[in-house]
């Protein structure tokens, strides 16, 4: 098959004033990002943007001729925010390869480990990584208009959340000196603890194997478990009228603001939590107990859902090379030339990669950074598409989350 | 900080002779920034107990991290520029991930932070090391990648990356006469760390005496025993109970748990709040905070080579050592005579008076 593997080059704007900036590093995110734009200020657009990741390590690489039940243990090294999910997708993997289904129980376990995850995920924005950006003193150092406005609104929600006016959920998410950034840091580590409960450690579990789980299932497990849990709940509660309140403000103070992050609508999701009644990890089965997943599997195009079928998905993902420095493997060993289903698999599919890093210099108009491009190839249309594994684009507020969490999942493995 | 906002150690105790100290986090070598993130989970101290002064006796600390600052690009850079400069006095320089050879290719970067004015090149990690270990007070290298090269620096690796003793040199020294300070845990156990930290502020606040480290560069108060020393399933092990199967309570040797021969101490502190950890919840030793982690250690799955002859030659012993011991734990769950409902007394007393 033909792929556009290319470099796309902006269209010389010579008749515009163009201010350069950078941002390089990007802090409060994983995967060595930086930022290099090009602003048309007088128009009010970025006219050019470029991001790179600096960082290269070789999984794909070093892994190669390792013993398969090893896989877990280094994949989740990949990732030091969300390492469990890809311990958890290799342990998946190798019970599919292997033949094996686990005990219910050893599932839930796994179950409600990701869930744990998913709450310190969703938690590490509030104090860690974006809150920081609405804080009291990012906002007076960069709109002190905004400050000034938000000194004078009365928080909606006060009631519920307990701080009076807006700016003082600004001065609550100050790093460090906060109240309310301090509270998410101790809440963090409430949802680590129910992580460490059911796979050990964090961020690189300890419990989680092929087949399922060491974690011992006693009573008490289950007690430290949904005692937290309960805690959180009630955290949330005073969370999400406060995200509100913050969020409604910024719509209101800065005009536009809801347009930061819109483009098309493309969502992708291989589901999560697998549901033991059903899942008996073969490939036959897989679209049924993808189904059954507690989240479904499905992929989204300009806002209309394409398929939830999982073998679909997984056939159409494409590595692209896009400006990173590897060489391509377009005429390289083909591993896999057919699915189970005996469905054709095609060269570009991380099934097929095969990683030539070719270190050189930094070159915006050529190759410039470690990460490659992962796409899914919409065969109604014959598009590449990038699609956004971690939220959505009419979140605006949730624009800074989603994108932070690309340069984890997208980071150069 | 106003006055009345001082947590309580800072308001009370002398102050430190060292009134400031900046802490300067490179977390671009070969890593996933999970050490950053597992240090926020510590509560022995916490970060913020660090950062706000609640401990008596600590200089103020300023925390230069990536994934922790306020600033962005290169306003976050500035303090890094200052210390090249020698104008961020004193400093300790932590280092995060596996340090690349950059002298294997003729051209590009492994890693890098940061953009070179001049070039408009990345400025690679390793110039970074280059820059600032000179004038660092004490150099600490956090987790197992940058203290010994990790998962990254797995047989087959094609970046040739190492441990920051194997590239500044293992007899190294900063200008204050420290060696490398290793913390080694992949990720690295939360209060392992911020605990390693809390002395050397100790030590530069002239409270403390040299830290006392082991030929691997590590604290020797943490390291210095092993996973099974600490493991609440060694009982088990002594009496010759292995299982074979997962979720069970008993010794996991057999299932390929290397604890016995790993200097760690999680299974006793467990990894955050004491809950957690690895063999003492059923999680195999991997040995991850050893020089020779992984390739020593692989296949992980299977059982030790030296256990197999030791599980078999405790097997014997623990196993006569077990029935001994259910005749005495019969006899124990089992009341004193004297207790019971009759309408005498047999406890051994002789009332005089009823």
């Amino acid at each position: 098959m033909s792929t556009l593997t290319g470099t796309i080059t902006e269209t010389p704007t010579k008749s515009r004033k163009l201010v350069e900036m950078n941002w390089d590093p990007i802090t409060r995110i994983v995967g060595s990002l930086g930022i290099f734009t090009k602003i048309d200020f007088e128009n009010r657009q970025v006219a050019e943007c470029h991001s790179t990741s600096s960082i290269f390590r070789g999984y794909s690489i070093f892994m190669k001729g390792k013993d398969p039940r090893d896989a877990h243990f280094i994949t989740s090294r990949i990732c030091g925010i969300c390492g469990d999910n890809h311990a958890t997708c290799a342990c998946y993997a190798q019970n599919m390869a292997f033949g094996v289904r686990p005990p219910a129980l050893g599932e839930w376990i796994v179950n409600l480990g990701e869930a744990a995850e998913y709450m310190f995920d969703h938690n590490i924005f509030q104090d860690n990584l974006v809150g920081v950006d609405f804080c009291e003193q990012m906002v007076k150092e960069t709109n002190p208009s905004v400050w000034a406005k938000a000194q004078k609104t009365a928080s909606p929600h006060s009631n519920l959340h307990g701080y009076r006016n807006i700016s003082d959920i600004m001065t609550a998410l100050n790093p460090f000196t906060g109240s309310f950034y301090r509270e998410a840091l101790v809440m963090s580590r409430m949802t680590r603890e129910m992580f460490c409960l059911m796979e050990g450690r964090h961020v690189h579990p300890s419990t989680l194997y092929p087949g399922g789980v060491g974690t011992v299932p006693t009573v008490q497990l289950f007690t430290d478990y949904i005692v937290r849990l309960m805690k959180y709940v009630e955290f949330m509660k005073k969370v999400v009228p406060l995200h509100d309140d913050l969020f409604d403000f910024f719509y209101d103070a800065l005009p536009g603001y809801e347009e930061v992050g819109r483009r098309r609508i493309l969502l992708g999701c291989w589901g999560s939590f697998n549901d033991p009644a059903v899942c008996d990890y073969t490939y036959k089965n897989m679209n049924e107990w993808g189904r059954a997943m507690y989240v479904t599997p499905g992929v989204v195009v300009d806002g209309k859902a394409v398929t939830h079928d999982l073998v679909d998905i997984n056939l159409n993902i494409r590595i692209l090379l896009g400006s990173s420095y590897y060489d391509d493997w377009e005429h390289g060993e083909t591993f896999v030339k057919q699915d189970p289903l005996g469905n054709p698999v095609d060269q570009r599919h991380p099934w097929n990669q095969t990683t030539t890093p070719r270190p050189q210099k930094r070159d915006f108009a050529g190759k410039y950074t470690w990460v490659m491009s992962p796409r899914w190839y919409d065969k109604r249309t014959g598009e590449y598409l990038a699609l956004d594994t971690g939220g959505g684009p009419k979140w605006a507020a949730g624009q800074r989350p989603v994108s932070r969490l690309h340069g984890v999942c997208l980071s150069s493995c | 900080m106003p006055t009345e906002t001082k947590p309580y150690g800072q308001k009370t105790q002398r102050p430190s002779p060292v009134p400031e100290v900046h802490i300067v986090w490179i977390t671009a070598g070969l890593g996933c920034d999970g050490d950053s993130v597992s240090i926020t989970a510590a509560t022995q101290p916490s970060i913020e107990d660090v950062i706000l002064g609640a401990i008596p006796g600590l200089p103020k600390v300023y925390l230069h991290n990536p994934v922790l600052a306020y600033e962005n690009g290169e306003d976050f850079l500035k303090a890094f520029y200052l210390a090249e400069e020698g104008k961020l006095d004193p400093f300790v320089l932590v280092m995060e991930g596996s340090i690349p050879n950059e002298k294997i290719k003729d051209d590009g970067y492994w890693a890098a932070m940061g953009t070179d004015s001049h070039t408009g090149q990345p400025i690679k990690t390793t110039e970074w090391i280059d820059r600032l270990a000179p004038k660092a007070t004490a150099v600490v290298a956090i987790g197992t990648c940058a203290t010994y090269g990790g998962i990254h620096a797995m047989q087959g690796n094609p970046t040739g990356c190492m441990g920051l003793a194997d590239y500044l040199g293992w007899d190294w020294r900063s200008k204050a006469g420290l060696p490398v300070v290793n913390v080694p845990g992949c990720p690295v156990q939360p209060d392992n760390f911020m605990e390693t930290v809390l002395y050397l502020l100790y030590q530069l606040a002239g409270l403390a005496p040299m830290i006392p480290l082991d030929d691997e560069l590590r604290p020797t108060w943490l390291f210095g025993r092993t996973v099974h020393e600490g493991c609440d399933r060694a009982g088990y092990y002594e009496q010759g109970d292995f299982t074979t199967e997962y979720g069970s309570p008993k010794c996991i040797v057999k299932l390929g748990c290397w604890g016995p021969v790993v200097n760690c101490n999680v299974p006793k502190r467990g990894w955050m709040a004491g809950i957690g950890g690895c063999p003492n919840v059923g999680g195999i030793c991997i040995g991850c905070t050893m020089p020779g982690f992984p390739d020593k250690f692989m296949p992980f799955m299977d059982e030790p080579p030296g256990a197999k002859m030791s599980t078999t030659a405790v097997g014997m012993y623990g196993r006569a050592l077990t029935s001994l011991r259910s005749f005495t734990k019969a006899s124990l769950n089992k009341e004193p005579k004297w207790r019971h409902p009759r309408a005498e007394l047999t406890t051994g007393y002789h009332p005089r008076t009823y």
